[in-house]
């Protein structure tokens, strides 16, 4: 690579508000923006979660306070209470923000634009004009996502798996008029802000490596975004290409999705019918498997970076780890068809899903194996980012190995589309995911705001966001063990399922304590982005390429960029002893070169 | 503010999830299962999932709490310098490679024997089941043994199978997906529009409810032909209990009634209503497939019979020429006859 031609600033920093801090290049702002805007998602999403746990609860009672402000608006009916229609719509709502707005764009397009040009030593992405569209057509699709909210017979209804003929006859249920097309529309344009973002961080990563910067040098963190960036850009136009065949089906009057002789309030629907609506499963799910790994592969690079880094020692087994992150993404394209394992589609086909299901459980625990020996021997520093890492691993174990039940085409007769299904993905995208983004927060924002987040409450978060998480969802699995079925507005009607509804009350009221929580965290890092201490260039003695910047990081990032010595995680090695430290950095000269 | 720490993470890990798994085994938390022919095959490999993901759990688990005690960092504690092992990698590929393997092929017997070893036609009953937005239609073959003859028996949300009689399901819905779970059967299938599912079960416990103590009871078939039980006569109402909604259940005589059709070793007699003890309870079907508004009360009841009860059921729906929802069926018949034969 030719050093030189980076050397001298070809953009000078912009002095003006709009291209500073709204129509901005440079990766670092535009990475804040993906923070903040997902950071409003989250707490949206989450609020929908506590309004689900209320109606679930205390079924078709008066929403206390909010119930009163919003009566006869959005989700409530006159007394303030949630109404079947509008559980529906906070059900959708709260699954798709939750996966399209918060964690995809959290992981990938705030992580990975802070991390990428950083940690490969770059001064910023490949393609800085798309990174900066990628992030407004994110914004663009919330905006239709949330004005969906404002339509007469309100957002859409149909999970956020839009399940045609439910999603695709207007005239199923009130939310699949207006409100799917809004949805429909939303998710394509964030899937075409997806594939652009994964098209540009794939450039970065391959063309852009400082010198010295090898395949075999590259962190984690680095590697996972790059495993994701292949997901993002050969999975989401699959997504695209269904939804855009569904609103032909809504606007065009074409049946791509619609069977021949398929009624709707007793009427005959859909023209010359044909269609199949086992497609749209199968579309879907050949996106939307590959974004459960989106949702959780840049976690566990995250998480790797945090467990190598408060262990004080390199990751164990780092190429088994690369490896293990390169076959979850070729089997991860494999596997979508155990969504569907008593959708009606064939047996047969159903016993091959079920065999490579298993198979990427594999990776995977190799995975979780690596993590376990990163830390064995270590000299383990419980800082609050430490403890969230440390909390990934805890909480992927639960996750993955409940999805081993469901991977099992048998029980998964009984399992599927029940609460164990909500615990397990909560369990790897709450538990883990969250876990490792808050962890990657604590750790990366004194690089990102040139302040220390508060130590103290940093570990009175964790902790009761640990306890009260466990709490909440670790009883759903006994839920489904007791054959509770998901998107139920409320569970009361069966018989067999009432001896659940305690426990039900006991989850709430442990979601409502989880939610409270929160607030710490968001005090917390509000307060230290103002008054928190000021930030060394390196607080926590890690060794990546963005650690040698001064915090927070300079416009342009490298004065000169860096060469790269060694690999990514050298703490403890014999050469750092030797200078009485615990840790070198990777673009730290070799020792005879500096004599 | 380090030993807090630790007590408090100690404490965490203790509370959150010790007591919780042991009490998942203790509870042997499934519902019970009622399906003879294949519901312990389920259960069976569910347990075996559960033990190896148990073992599992506590190894890995324990070995990350047992570093984070004792490794953590303190005065003198250097970390070990070291990149991994190539032994270790293979032992941990190789043998939840060997599991997990295992685990897919043991498994695959039960699903085949589920999905495609389906009971003949000859020695089994087959139901027609038809969901629609927010309802589940059942149709019974005429005498004959033809579906779409025009004295079929169709019902609604109500389906009653012989004990012991392997059943076979043929289903679609009318409008949108929705799912036939049968809980205590282990029985799981979407109804899907525009395509036939296929799925079979056989019962060998029957449902029944204890008036004196308004409790249900699951009954094999020897223990229901010792009772005297109610066939009809009886309603089931409930009572909400407080702000949780959740309901107390129970069966009240129907107004006005005065006699009930028994059932006693498969003898059919009417006897005064104030005498009956216990009454015929179904088992419910629910819907698992989000459908609409109307998703959580889409219920339907499986009533399981002896074949006395049966015929009796059967008998009374002959009699009285029951049908219902006949429109429904005629779009049944129109678009889909060849789910007829």
């Amino acid at each position: 690579m030719n050093v030189e031609s980076h050397e001298e600033i070809i953009h000078p920093e912009p002095t003006g508000f709009f291209r500073k801090y709204v129509w901005s290049y440079d990766h670092k702002v535009i990475a804040k923006q993906y923070f903040f805007t997902t950071m409003c998602f989250l707490l949206l999403g989450g609020f929908l979660a506590m309004l689900i746990r209320w109606q679930l609860a205390y079924p078709f009672q008066p929403v206390p306070i909010l119930g009163k402000l919003l009566a006869s608006r959005f989700f409530f009916d006159s007394t303030g209470a949630i109404t079947p229609s509008g559980y529906l719509q906070i059900v959708t709502l709260h699954g798709t923000i939750m996966v399209f707005f918060v964690m995809i764009p959290l992981l990938v397009g705030a992580f990975g634009n802070f991390l990428i040009p950083l940690q490969i030593g770059a001064r910023d992405v490949a393609f800085p004009l798309l990174n900066a569209l990628s992030y407004w057509l994110y914004v663009l699709g919330g905006i239709v996502i949330l004005s969906s909210l404002f339509l007469r017979q309100g957002a859409a209804e149909s999970g956020w798996t839009a399940y045609p003929p439910l999603s695709d006859v207007s005239t199923a249920t009130p939310g699949s008029g207006m409100g799917q097309i809004f949805w429909l529309i939303a998710i394509f344009i964030v899937g075409f802000s997806s594939i652009v973002g994964g098209i540009n961080f794939l450039t970065t990563i391959v063309k852009m490596r400082a010198p010295g910067m090898t395949w075999g040098r590259l962190p984690l963190v680095t590697w996972a975004q790059l495993i994701t960036a292949v997901f993002q850009t050969l999975a989401t136009p699959v997504l695209g290409a269904a939804a855009t065949l569904m609103l032909c089906d809504k606007l065009l009057k074409t049946a791509y999705f619609i069977p021949t002789g398929l009624q709707s309030a007793d009427q005959l629907i859909g023209g010359a019918g044909g269609g199949h609506p086992l497609l749209w499963q199968h579309l879907f799910w050949f996106y939307s498997h590959p974004a459960v790994y989106i949702l959780v592969l840049p976690a566990m690079g995250i998480a790797s970076e945090l467990i190598a880094t408060f262990s004080r020692k390199p990751i164990f087994g780092y190429k088994p780890m690369v490896v293990s992150l390169a076959v979850i993404m070729g089997l991860g394209f494999v596997v979508w068809g155990h969504h569907m394992f008593v959708s009606g589609m064939s047996p047969a086909m159903a016993t091959g899903f079920m065999m490579t299901t298993m198979l990427i459980a594999l990776p995977s625990s190799v995975k979780v194996f690596n993590w376990l020996g990163t830390l064995w021997k270590g000299s383990i520093q419980l800082t609050s980012a430490g403890l969230c890492g440390i909390s990934f691993v805890a909480m992927f174990i639960i996750g993955g190995l409940s999805g081993i039940f469901l991977a099992a085409t048998p029980v998964d007769i009984y399992l599927h589309d029940s609460y164990y299904v909500i615990a397990h993905f909560h369990y790897i995208v709450f538990g883990a995911s969250l876990f490792a983004i808050f962890g990657g927060i604590y750790y990366w924002f004194p690089k990102m705001f040139g302040r220390m987040m508060n130590e103290r409450l940093g570990k009175l978060h964790w902790l009761l966001t640990f306890i009260t998480f466990n709490l909440t969802f670790f009883p759903m699995h006994f839920l489904g063990e007791g054959g509770q079925m998901r998107r139920l507005a409320t569970i009361t009607n069966y018989e067999f399922l009432q001896p659940l509804q305690n426990l039900n009350v006991f989850i709430s009221i442990a979601a409502f304590l989880l939610g409270i929580s929160q607030l710490i965290f968001i005090f917390n890092f509000f307060y230290s982005m103002l008054y928190g201490k000021k930030a060394p260039a390196n607080p926590w003695n890690a060794t990546g390429l963005e650690w040698t910047l001064p915090s927070p990081v300079p416009y342009y990032n490298f004065e000169k960029i860096p060469m790269v010595y060694r690999g990514p995680y050298e703490y403890s090695s014999p050469e750092a002893l030797k200078q009485g430290k615990d840790w070198i950095a990777q673009s730290d000269p070799l020792g005879f070169e500096k004599s | 503010m380090k030993k807090i720490l630790m007590a408090g993470l100690i404490v965490a890990l203790g509370i959150c999830f010790f007591p919780q798994h042991c009490l998942a085994l203790s509870f042997g938390y499934l519902l019970p299962n009622v399906n003879d022919a294949y519901g312990n095959m389920i259960d069976h490999m569910y347990s075996v999932i559960f033990w190896i993901v148990t073992i599992v759990f506590l190894i890995t688990e324990g070995f990350l709490v047992f570093c984070v005690i004792r490794y953590r960092s303190k005065e003198g504690r250097q970390a070990t310098y070291t990149h991994g092992n190539k032994y270790a990698e293979i032992i941990w590929t190789v043998i939840p490679a060997i599991i997990l393997i295992w685990l897919a092929i043991y498994q695959k017997q039960t699903w085949d024997f589920i999905r495609e070893d389906f009971p003949p036609p000859n020695k089994s009953l087959t139901v027609q089941v038809f969901a629609q937005q927010f309802a589940w239609n059942f149709r019974y073959a005429d005498p004959k043994g033809s579906f779409g003859a025009p004295d079929d028996i169709t019902t609604i949300d109500q389906m009653h199978v012989p004990v012991g009689k392997k059943v076979v399901i043929h289903m679609t819905s009318d409008d949108v997906i929705h799912d036939f779970f049968v809980p205590y059967a282990r029985l799981k299938q979407d109804a899907v529009p525009g395509m036939l599912s296929e799925s079979w079960f056989e019962m060998d416990k029957l449902g029944c409810w204890n008036l004196k103590s308004q409790t249900p009871m699951i009954l094999t078939r020897k223990q229901f032909e010792n009772l005297k039980v109610a066939l009809d006569g009886f309603l089931l109402m409930y009572k909400v209990l407080g702000v949780t909604g959740a309901r107390k259940y129970y069966y009240e005589p129907m107004p006005g009634k005065k006699f009930a059709d028994v059932i006693y070793h498969g003898k059919v007699s009417r006897e005064p209503i104030a005498q009956v003890q216990y009454v015929q309870h179904p088992f419910e079907i629910a819907c698992s497939q989000l459908c609409g508004i109307g998703h959580y009360r889409m219920v339907g009841y499986l009533t399981v019979d002896t074949p006395a009860s049966y015929r009796w059921w059967m008998k009374k729906m002959i009699k009285e020429k029951y049908q219902t929802n006949m429109r429904l069926w005629r779009v049944w018949d129109k678009y889909y006859p060849q789910y007829n034969n």
